[in-house]
C-alpha cells in the first residue's frame, strides 16, 4: 500500500494519484514497459515477462541493438495515415530538404553521434576539432567505427559529458574535465526547457559563436522543439546553413561539434533511420514518472525527413548488412513505439469508432490510470446491480442525429444529459456489513428512546442533615444499652427465668476434640500453635485454659510454637500460667518460639523428624489463613498429624469446611466453644465463665433486638424520610 | 501474693481499665483518648513483634556462628546472604539485588502454596462433597443446597451487558436465579457477620469482666 504523503490516505500498490486528494503518490513499483506489470523496485527484470527494468543499469555489451533504438525514428510508412498527416504539417517538405545543400555530417547529428563519426584522414583530422570517437561514445558504437586514429591532441574535445545524459557521460573515455572545460564554455541553457533538455545543449566556444551566422531555426522541426533550442548556431563560417538543421531538431544540431570547414569533404550526415537504431536510447529509466514516458511517446513518431542516401556516411554504408538490420529493427520497434490504443484511434470521419470502454480501459492501462482495485470496496458496493445496469439505458448512447442547436445534423454525439443524471437507483446489490456491536448499541438506544417518559428516573437520594449529636447520641445510647446488659449479666441481676440456663450451644466437633486430648498418653507429645494476638487474647484465652488444662491431667509434653511474633509471646505468657497451675508438669512444657516464613516455615516445621513423632496437633488460630497454613502444609507431609482447630467466632465460620471435610478433625469456637469444652468434659462451668457466657447470650439477643428496630425504623420511618 | 506482686497486678490493672476507657470514649466521637489508645496497641504490638524477630534472628545467628562445619556454616551462610541481598531493596539503585532473594521466598511460597491447597483444601472439600453410596437424606438435601448455591451464586456473578436489564424480564429462570443466589450470599454474609459481631461481643463481655474485677479490687482498697 502507499501512503498520500500529503493527506495519508492509502493508496492500493500501484497507484500514481491519490484517491482521496490526487496528490502524486510516490512509486514504490516499477512498471515493466513492455506488459505494464508492476514488480519491485529492486527488480532488475520483469517478474511477469523477464523485460529488462531500468536500462540505466544496463551495459552496452548486455544491450542489444534493437533495445537502444531511439524514439525519433519513425518513417512515415510506420505512421497510420491520419497521423501521418498530422504530423506532416510539423515537418518540413521533402523538397525543401532536397533543396538544401549536402550537410556536413555533424550538423545532422547530435553531437554524440557526430563524436561517432568515422575517423577521418589524417589531413582532415588535424584541422577538424572533431570529438574522439570514443567520447560519450558506448563502447559499441566505437567499435563500429572504423579504426583509424583520431586526432586527439588537436582535437577541441567536444564536452561530450556535458551535453549527454549521465549514463553516456559515464560511458566516455576518461578525459581530464578541465580541459574540456577551458575549451567548451557551457552554454546558457534554454528557459523553459527541461533539465535533462539544457544539458544536452551543445557548449560551444564563445568565438565560435560570434563568426556562426544565425541559423535558420525550425523550419523543419516543431515549434515545441524549436521554442526550446538554444541561440546559437552550429554552423561555423566553412558551413554556413546547415541543411541538417533543417531535418534534425536543432536541439540535437546544437549538439553537433564545430567542425572546421575541412567538414565539408566528410562524408555526409548519416540518416536518422540509420544512425538511429546506433543511437543510445533516450528511454527514460522506468522509476522515472510516466509524463515523461509520455513526452517520450510523443517525440517518437517524428519521421526523419532525410533522404537515406543523402545522410548515410561512408564508414555506416561500410557497414552493409548492419544497417540493413539496424533498418529493420528500427521498424520493428517503431511499430510498437506506437502504443496500440493510439494505432486504433482514427480521425473523426475515418471508421467507426471503438467502443468507449475498450478505449478507456486501454488508455487507462497504458497509461496506468486510475485501477479498478483503487476504488474503496464501500464504493464498489455502491455499484448498481446487473439488474439496475440492464433496466437502466446506458449514459453514453450516442444520438442518431442532432436535431435541434449548434450541432444540428451531426450524428454519434453523446449526449451529456444521462451522462450527468444521477443512477436511478443508488441501492446496493449487497448490503454493508455492520458490527455486531454497533447493532447491540443502536438497539439500546432504541430501547432507551422508547422508554416511557412518564417513568421516574433515579435520582441520587439526598441524606438529611443530620446534627453530629445526633448520630453520636444514638451510638452511645446503643452502647450504653449494650454494656447495661452485659453489666446486668455480669453482677447476676438479670433474671434467671429470663435467661435460662447458662448452657453452651452444641458445637460439632468439641465431642472429638475431647476424645483424642483424652487419649493421649503421658509423655505424647502435642504440638502447640499460637497464632493469635493480643486484641484476641481475652477471647482465645478462654479455649487455651479449657484445653491445656485437659492437656497437662495427661501429663503430655507441649512444644508450643507460632508463626507470629505476638504469637510466640502469647505463647510464652500461656505456657507461664500452665506452669504455675500445675507445678508438678512444668518441665514438660515449652516453647520452641518464633518461627518466621509463615506457610514456608510451617512445613519446614512439620517435616522435622522430632515433629512427626507428635500425637496431635492443635492449632489456636483467630484468622483463617493461619489454620489454612497449618492444614494444607500437614496434609503435605507424609504422616499428617491429627488435628484440633480452636478458633474465634470469627474465624469459625471461614474454615468450618474444613471440619466438613475431615481435614480438621477436632473443633472448639470461642467462648461458647471453651463452655462447650467443659462441659463435653462433664466439669460443671466456672462461675466466671458461666457469668460471661450468660453475659455474651444476653448482648445477642440485645443486638439482635437494636437490629430489627433499625430495620423497622428504615422500613417504615427512614425510608420515608429518604423518599 | 507478696505486696510487690500485687503492686504490679494493680498497675497493670490500672493501665488496661485505662486504656480500655480510652477506647470506649470512641462511643462518644473520635477523640483524642481513642487515638493515644489505639497508638498504644498498634506500637505496642509491632515493637513486640520487632523484638521477637530480633530475637530470633540473633539466636539463629549465634548458631550459625558456632558452627565449625563446612556444611553447616554454607547452611548457615546461604539465608544469610539471601537476607544481606535483600537489604538492597531499600536502595533504589541497588534493589535489583534483592531480586534474588524475592525471587527465592516467592518461588518456595509458591511451590508450597499451590501443593498446600490442592492436597489441603480443593481435592479434600470436593471429596467431602461427593455423595456416600447410601446417603441419607439430611446428605442429599446438604448437597441440593450446596450445588443450587454455588451455581445461583455464579449467576448473579455472570457477566452480562447493562442493558440486559430489559432482556432479562423475558427470562424469568434468570431472574429467579439470580434473585436466589444474591438470597445465598446475604445468608453467608450474614453467617460472617455473626461470627464477627459474637467476637467482638465476646471481647467487649471480656473487657467489661475484666473493669469489674479491677474495680471490685479497687472499691475495697479505696474505701477499705
Amino acid at each position: 500500500m502507499i501512503r498520500c504523503p500529503k493527506c495519508g490516505t492509502v493508496n492500493p500498490d500501484g497507484s500514481r494519484f491519490c484517491s482521496n486528494c490526487g496528490f502524486k503518490l510516490p512509486q514504490t513499483r516499477i512498471r515493466c514497459p513492455v506488459c505494464g506489470a508492476y514488480n519491485p523496485v529492486s527488480n532488475i527484470y520483469c517478474e511477469k515477462c523477464h523485460a529488462r527494468l531500468n536500462p540505466e543499469a544496463e551495459s552496452a555489451e548486455e544491450t542489444g541493438v534493437e533495445d537502444l533504438i531511439s524514439l525519433p525514428t519513425r518513417t512515415n510508412g510506420d505512421v497510420p495515415d491520419w497521423l501521418r498527416g498530422l504530423l506532416a504539417e510539423e515537418e518540413l517538405s521533402p523538397e525543401a530538404i532536397e533543396e538544401e545543400p549536402p550537410v556536413a555530417p555533424a550538423e545532422g547529428l547530435p553531437d554524440w553521434l557526430a563524436d561517432l563519426a568515422p575517423e577521418e584522414p589524417a589531413a582532415e583530422e588535424e584541422e577538424a576539432p572533431a570529438a574522439p570517437a570514443g567520447e560519450g561514445v558506448p563502447d559499441w558504437l566505437a567499435d563500429l567505427a572504423p579504426e583509424e586514429p583520431a586526432a586527439e591532441e588537436e582535437a577541441p574535445a567536444a564536452p561530450a559529458g556535458e551535453g549527454v545524459p549521465d549514463w553516456l557521460a559515464d560511458l566516455a573515455p576518461e578525459e581530464p574535465a578541465a580541459e574540456e572545460e577551458e575549451e567548451a564554455p557551457a552554454a546558457p541553457a534554454g528557459e523553459g526547457v527541461p533539465d535533462w533538455l539544457a544539458d544536452l545543449a551543445p557548449e560551444e566556444p564563445a568565438a565560435e559563436e560570434e563568426e556562426a551566422p544565425a541559423a535558420p531555426v525550425g523550419e523543419g522541426v516543431p515549434d515545441w522543439l524549436a521554442d526550446l533550442a538554444p541561440e546559437e548556431p552550429a554552423a561555423e563560417e566553412e558551413a554556413p546553413a546547415a541543411p541538417a538543421e533543417e531535418g534534425v531538431p536543432d536541439w540535437l544540431a546544437d549538439l553537433a561539434p564545430e567542425e572546421p570547414a575541412a567538414e565539408e569533404e566528410a562524408p555526409a550526415a548519416a540518416p536518422l533511420e540509420a544512425a538511429a537504431p546506433e543511437e543510445p536510447a533516450v528511454e527514460l529509466g522506468v522509476e522515472e514518472e510516466e509524463e515523461e514516458e509520455d513526452e517520450e511517446d510523443l517525440i517518437t513518431p517524428l519521421p526523419s525527413t532525410r533522404a537515406p542516401d543523402e545522410e548515410i556516411p561512408d564508414w555506416l554504408k561500410n557497414l552493409g548488412e548492419r544497417t540493413e538490420d539496424a533498418t529493420a529493427t528500427t521498424e520493428a520497434l517503431s511499430q510498437g513505439a506506437v502504443p496500440e490504443w493510439l494505432r486504433r484511434i482514427k480521425p473523426p470521419g475515418t471508421g467507426p469508432l471503438p467502443p468507449l470502454e475498450d478505449v478507456l480501459g486501454e488508455v487507462a492501462e497504458a497509461e496506468g490510470g486510475p485501477a479498478r482495485a483503487e476504488i474503496p470496496d464501500w464504493v464498489r458496493k455502491l455499484r448498481p446491480s446487473e439488474e439496475q445496469a440492464a433496466s437502466t439505458p446506458p449514459p453514453f448512447a450516442p444520438s442518431a442525429m442532432v436535431d435541434t442547436g449548434p450541432l444540428q445534423g451531426l450524428s454519434g454525439i453523446i449526449p451529456p444529459a444521462p451522462a450527468l443524471d444521477a443512477p436511478p437507483s443508488y441501492a446496493p446489490e449487497t448490503p454493508p456489513e455492520i458490527p455486531q456491536t454497533l447493532r447491540e448499541a443502536a438497539q439500546l438506544w432504541q430501547t432507551i428512546l422508547e422508554r416511557p417518559r412518564g417513568r421516574r428516573r433515579p435520582v441520587a437520594r439526598r441524606r438529611r442533615q443530620r446534627s453530629p449529636w445526633g448520630d453520636a447520641l444514638i451510638r452511645l445510647a446503643t452502647s450504653l444499652l449494650l454494656i447495661g446488659v452485659i453489666l446486668a449479666a455480669i453482677f447476676d441481676l438479670v433474671p434467671g427465668d429470663l435467661v435460662g440456663e447458662a448452657r453452651p450451644a452444641p458445637q460439632i466437633g468439641i465431642a472429638p476434640s475431647v476424645e483424642m486430648i483424652g487419649n493421649l498418653q503421658p509423655d505424647d507429645l502435642v504440638i502447640v500453635a499460637f497464632e493469635y494476638g493480643a486484641a484476641q487474647k481475652e477471647e482465645m484465652d478462654e479455649l487455651s485454659s479449657a484445653l491445656f488444662a485437659h492437656l497437662m491431667e495427661r501429663q503430655v509434653q507441649i512444644v508450643a510454637v507460632s508463626t507470629s511474633a505476638q504469637g510466640a509471646g502469647i505463647a510464652e505468657s500461656t505456657l507461664e500460667q500452665a506452669r504455675r497451675r500445675y507445678p508438678d508438669f512444668a518441665d514438660k512444657v515449652s516453647n520452641f518460639g518464633y518461627l518466621p516464613g509463615d506457610a514456608t516455615s510451617t512445613a519446614r516445621f512439620l517435616a522435622t523428624p522430632q515433629v512427626q513423632e507428635a500425637k496431635l496437633l492443635i492449632v489456636f488460630a483467630a484468622d483463617a489463613d493461619h489454620l489454612r497454613w497449618w492444614v494444607e502444609q500437614n496434609s503435605t507431609t507424609a504422616h499428617p498429624l491429627p488435628l484440633i482447630a480452636a478458633i474465634n467466632g470469627a474465624t469459625a465460620p471461614l474454615v468450618r469446611p474444613y471440619l466438613e471435610s475431615n481435614k480438621v478433625q477436632g473443633w472448639a469456637s470461642g467462648l461458647i466453644g471453651a463452655a462447650g469444652y467443659w462441659q463435653a468434659r462433664g466439669l460443671p462451668l466456672d462461675e466466671g465463665l458461666a457469668r460471661r457466657l450468660t453475659a455474651l447470650r444476653v448482648a445477642q439477643w440485645a443486638t439482635a433486638a437494636l437490629i430489627l428496630i433499625g430495620s423497622a425504623y428504615y422500613l417504615f420511618a427512614g425510608r420515608k424520610e429518604a423518599e | 501474693m507478696s505486696a510487690m506482686g500485687i503492686g504490679v497486678e494493680m498497675i497493670v490493672a490500672i493501665i488496661a481499665a485505662v486504656i480500655t476507657l480510652a477506647i470506649f470514649s470512641y462511643l462518644l466521637s473520635d477523640n483524642l483518648l481513642y487515638r493515644w489508645a489505639l497508638a498504644l496497641l498498634v506500637g505496642g504490638g509491632t515493637g513486640f513483634a520487632f523484638g521477637a524477630a530480633m530475637h530470633y534472628l540473633l539466636t539463629w545467628l549465634e548458631e550459625g556462628w558456632q558452627q565449625t562445619s563446612v556444611v553447616g556454616q554454607v547452611v548457615y551462610g546461604i539465608p544469610v546472604l539471601l537476607g544481606l541481598l535483600l537489604l538492597f531493596k531499600s536502595v533504589p539503585r541497588l534493589s535489583p539485588l534483592g531480586n534474588i532473594s524475592m525471587g527465592f521466598v516467592l518461588g518456595a511460597g509458591a511451590a508450597l502454596a499451590l501443593a498446600g491447597a490442592l492436597l489441603g483444601t480443593l481435592l479434600p472439600q470436593v471429596l467431602a462433597m461427593s455423595l456416600p453410596p447410601d446417603p441419607t437424606t439430611t446428605a442429599l438435601i446438604n448437597a441440593a443446597i450446596v450445588i443450587a448455591g454455588t451455581l445461583a451464586a455464579l449467576f448473579v456473578f455472570s457477566p452480562m451487558p447493562a442493558y440486559d436489564a430489559v432482556e432479562e424480564r423475558s427470562r424469568p429462570l434468570i431472574l429467579w436465579l439470580r434473585r436466589l443466589g444474591r438470597g445465598f450470599i446475604a445468608v453467608a454474609l450474614a453467617v460472617a457477620f455473626a461470627g464477627a459481631l459474637t467476637t467482638a461481643l465476646t471481647l467487649m463481655v471480656e473487657r467489661l469482666w475484666s473493669l469489674a474485677a479491677f474495680f471490685s479490687k479497687l472499691i475495697p482498697l479505696l474505701g477499705g
